[in-house]
């Protein structure tokens, strides 16, 4: 890429870090005109039914910096530091401006903490707080539990929306998302073909979880018209794929993989390359389309069996733009470690190499450490530091 | 239900001999015998002939399998053998060397370690033979690699959230279980037993007989009564009759074979000892002067610390998670449909003392029932810390003990001691002379 080229490329991105930063920004600056929002803090939350609602869809994250002198009081302190944050700023006040707030099933303890809270009378300016249950197993012994659940939660934004949420709106609003995950399937092969660096791509994505949807939509389309192409094509095996433990809300490995020569092309996670998955369909009844997409067309992480879950991750691992699979399994992890042994071998068996990194990135010492481990990796396999000098 | 697992073998000896002395009641004798009875049977008969069985977590319903006659073993349960057979620090690293990292849950998947430790000719009792089932929570990743290896079916358990949250809920899990749990949750896990019911069936290759069912949940309820009525007694007696880990351990023993006449009588048994020596006043501290309770998990590692408080503050504890959640727990009445009402039993089980609300309303109204001074509280249990702040705020010190339960290796000694002593002295006693 040119100097110009590379200027060009930093305007493009400008909008996308700067939402990506100010995660609230956006949804206190409509708050302040009057629209109504709607927070959730998973992806498991489908995100249209809150806009066909009329509701500013924001998603919650925890700044690990924080401090928690509330979460201290209450919440036990081996609790994942997410759960101890997301309390604190919530419990706190900070998001008294939601109309609603939808938790997922993976954040029961949240749900638990924060109910006793706002019984003891101690949380006065939280949010009303939903539960939205939905059990990942999607065998038929529980089908009707969870479409019992997403009734509830249709009814629930129908109520809040006094009218709004119909069929046709829910449709306009899957055709928007719908445009949107075009779009970032087109990043996708961007950062495929080595034309965008992976911590860029995760700004660009993220962004999309705190900004107008409609604005992000044109925002994206402006920068895939506008991104400079010039550059010659990564070569095959020259990228790496990340498998995380943790959902990849920040970009610090990104950027120290990136500092280190290596170039990321794809994450197994909703906050990267799986943002997009399949689109929902528009034939049939909307809301049991909408349905599909996020249970049986979006396996995550908790999706059982294990098939389902490592469906993106075996077919990711084998693209031959891959050269090298990166598992970031820090010392929270309960889950992912279960089935490390299985996936190293797997990705050794399609004759690529592989690294897990176990300490914490949040720690000093833990990040000394990785960037430890990911040299010497690297350096055991140059056809992936290719992408030195950006 | 475990051991220190790492305790020298002369500080195990000495603890044993401690520990007998220590033994007061005669029902922790015959429950000794049952339990080296019933695994020499289930050892010839699984281990060695081949029987099939099931391999399960502690919340899935044993009552369902009981009545199928399917024999079965509790993952936490085996663990807490092979740590007794002080093996647990070996299948750690093997698990290690099998790749899985030292932070996921070792306890209960010591048990997949037996499973995948098929080179080794000296395992613990020979070893596990393939199961033929596997049942626990869905977030036993470690089951899924069990169910892999033994190429046998697993039904994952996947608990609804509880999404309107009772903290009074003891008063109504009796007869009310189904306002209390809410008709959408326990119909969720009944279709999962239904699943779980299928396949324990075609393993037997026999249908479940619901009054078979029926009956066996009738005898848990009538033997949880029991620990109710032990409740009562310790609650209520002038000072305690029964050292609490004794009735712990006794509690846990019965619990793993509820559903048998055995565990019936044994119950029974239980109740009239402690009756007998309430009515006789024979109590374990006569000096009684501190009442005190665990909140959350029992010192397993350790039943016998507190014996020496006893002498030295008249300190007895007198309450324990584990006897009241058998009454406030387990007993479902008025269930025609008994896997209904087992679906109701387990939806929140164990859960309802940890969920910040339900943990700490609990905690409180057992503080009072029982006329304790003081808590004591070991780290490491979810929902602990709420629980501690609500009981502080009752006017109820908490002691937090900075131990994990099972792990020998946090221990220190004298360092406890002097905890507990500034504890009782700089905290309890002032309350004392204040008349509190
Ligand atoms: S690259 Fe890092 S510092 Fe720069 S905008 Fe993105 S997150 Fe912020
Ligand atoms: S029942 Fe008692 S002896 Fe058996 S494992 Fe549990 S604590 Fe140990």
């Amino acid at each position: 890429m040119s100097m110009s080229e590379h200027a060009k490329m930093q305007d493009l991105l400008t909008p996308f870090r700067d939402h990506y930063h100010n995660r609230d920004r956006a949804a206190r600056m409509v708050h302040a005109q009057g629209m109504r929002v709607i927070g959730r803090t998973s992806f498991d939350v489908p995100v249209e039914p809150i806009i066909a609602a009329g509701f500013f869809p924001l998603m919650l994250t925890a700044d690990l910096a924080s401090a928690t002198p509330l979460a201290d009081h209450y919440v036990d302190p081996e609790l994942p530091g997410e759960t101890r944050i997301l309390f604190e700023t919530i419990a706190g006040g900070d998001y008294e401006f939601l109309d609603l707030l939808i938790l997922a099933r993976a954040q029961d303890k949240l749900y638990y903490f924060l109910k006793e809270v706002y019984r003891l009378g101690r949380a006065p300016k939280m949010p009303a707080l939903m539960m939205y249950d939905i059990m990942p197993s999607l065998r038929d012994s529980v089908s009707a539990y969870n479409r019992n659940r997403y009734a509830a939660f249709l009814e629930r934004l129908t109520r809040l929306s006094h009218g709004r949420l119909t069929d046709e709106s829910l449709r306009q609003a899957s055709l928007l998302t719908n445009q949107i995950r075009g779009l970032q399937r087109q990043v996708q092969d961007l950062r495929l073909r080595g034309q965008m660096k992976g911590s860029d791509a995760l700004h660009v994505v993220g962004a999309g979880s705190f900004m107008a949807l409609e604005d992000y939509a044109s925002a994206l389309a402006h920068l895939l018209k506008h991104v400079p192409t010039s550059a010659p094509s990564a070569k095959p095996g020259s990228g790496l794929l990340i498998v995380s433990a943790e959902p990849i809300r920040f970009t610090q490995l990104h950027e120290l993989i990136e500092e280190l020569g290596g170039h990321v092309m794809a994450e197994d996670d909703a906050w990267g390359s799986r943002a997009a998955g399949a689109d929902i369909s528009l034939e049939g009844p909307i809301s049991q389309a909408i349905f599909e997409k996020y249970t049986v067309h979006s396996p995550g992480p908790d999706s059982f069996p294990a098939e389902k879950r490592e469906g993106f991750l075996k077919t990711m691992a084998a693209h031959a733009q891959i050269g090298g699979v990166i598992f970031y399994v820090p010392p929270s992890d309960r889950k992912l470690g279960w089935d490390l042994p299985r996936l190293t071998t797997l990705i050794h068996a399609m004759g690529k190499p592989c690294v897990s990194l176990f300490k914490d990135l949040a720690k000093t010492n833990g990040a000394q450490q990785i960037r430890q481990d990911l040299q010497s990796f690297l350096s055991q396999h140059p056809s992936l530091m290719s992408h030195q000098g950006k | 239900m475990s051991h220190s697992t790492s305790s020298t073998p002369m500080s195990r000896e000495e603890a044993k001999r401690r520990h007998d002395a220590l033994t007061q009641l005669e029902v922790s004798r015959s429950l000794r015998a049952h339990q080296r009875a019933w695994f020499d049977n289930l050892r010839q008969d699984v281990f060695e002939n081949g029987r099939p069985y099931a391999i399960v977590g502690a919340l899935v319903p044993h009552e369902i399998l009981e009545a199928l006659d399917l024999p079965f073993i509790t993952d936490v349960w085996y663990s807490g053998l092979v740590a007794a057979k002080r093996q647990s620090g070996y299948y750690s690293n093997f698990l290690d060397q099998q790749g899985y990292h030292r932070n996921l849950s070792r306890y209960a998947a010591l048990t997949l370690g037996v499973l995948l430790d098929e080179n080794n000719p000296d395992k613990p009792w020979g070893g596990l033979p393939k199961p033929s089932l596997l049942c626990t929570s869905i977030h036993e990743r470690s089951t899924e690699i069990m169910s892999r290896f033994a190429d046998a079916p697993f039904i994952p358990i996947e608990q609804p959230v509880l999404d309107r949250p009772t903290p009074e809920w003891w008063k109504m899990s009796r007869w009310q279980w189904e306002d209390l749990d809410g008709d959408y949750r326990i119909d969720a896990l009944v279709a999962q037993y239904q699943d779980f019911i299928a396949a324990a069936e075609k393993v037997v290759g026999k249908k479940l007989d619901l009054d078979r069912l029926r009956e066996i949940i009738d005898r848990v309820n009538a033997q949880e009564e029991y620990f109710d009525e032990i409740r009562t007694i310790i609650a209520t007696a002038p000072k305690l009759p029964a050292r609490l880990g004794e009735v712990m351990g006794q509690v846990m023993g019965i619990q793993w074979h509820r559903g048998t006449q055995w565990a019936l009588d044994q119950a029974k048994a239980f109740r009239d000892e402690i009756k007998h020596r309430a009515d006789n006043q024979m109590w374990v501290c006569p000096n009684e002067q501190f009442r005190l309770m665990y909140v959350g998990q029992g010192l397993w590692q350790n039943l016998d610390f507190f014996t020496e408080f006893e002498e030295k503050y008249g300190a007895v504890f007198v309450r324990s998670n584990y006897l009241s959640i058998a009454s406030d727990g387990y007993i479902r009445y008025g269930g025609k449909d008994p896997v209904r009402a087992l679906a109701s039993r387990y939806v929140t089980m164990s859960e309802q003392m940890h969920i910040p609300g339900l943990g700490s309303a609990w905690a409180i109204d057992e503080a009072r029932s029982h006329r304790v001074i003081g808590g004591l509280s070991i780290a490491g249990w979810w929902g602990v810390t709420t629980i501690n702040r609500a009981l502080e705020e009752a006017g109820i010190p908490v002691l937090e003990f900075p131990v994990d339960a099972v792990d020998g290796n946090t221990w220190d000694d004298a360092k406890m001691r002097q905890l507990v002593s500034t504890f009782i002295e700089e905290r309890l006693m002032p309350l004392k002379q204040a008349g509190v």
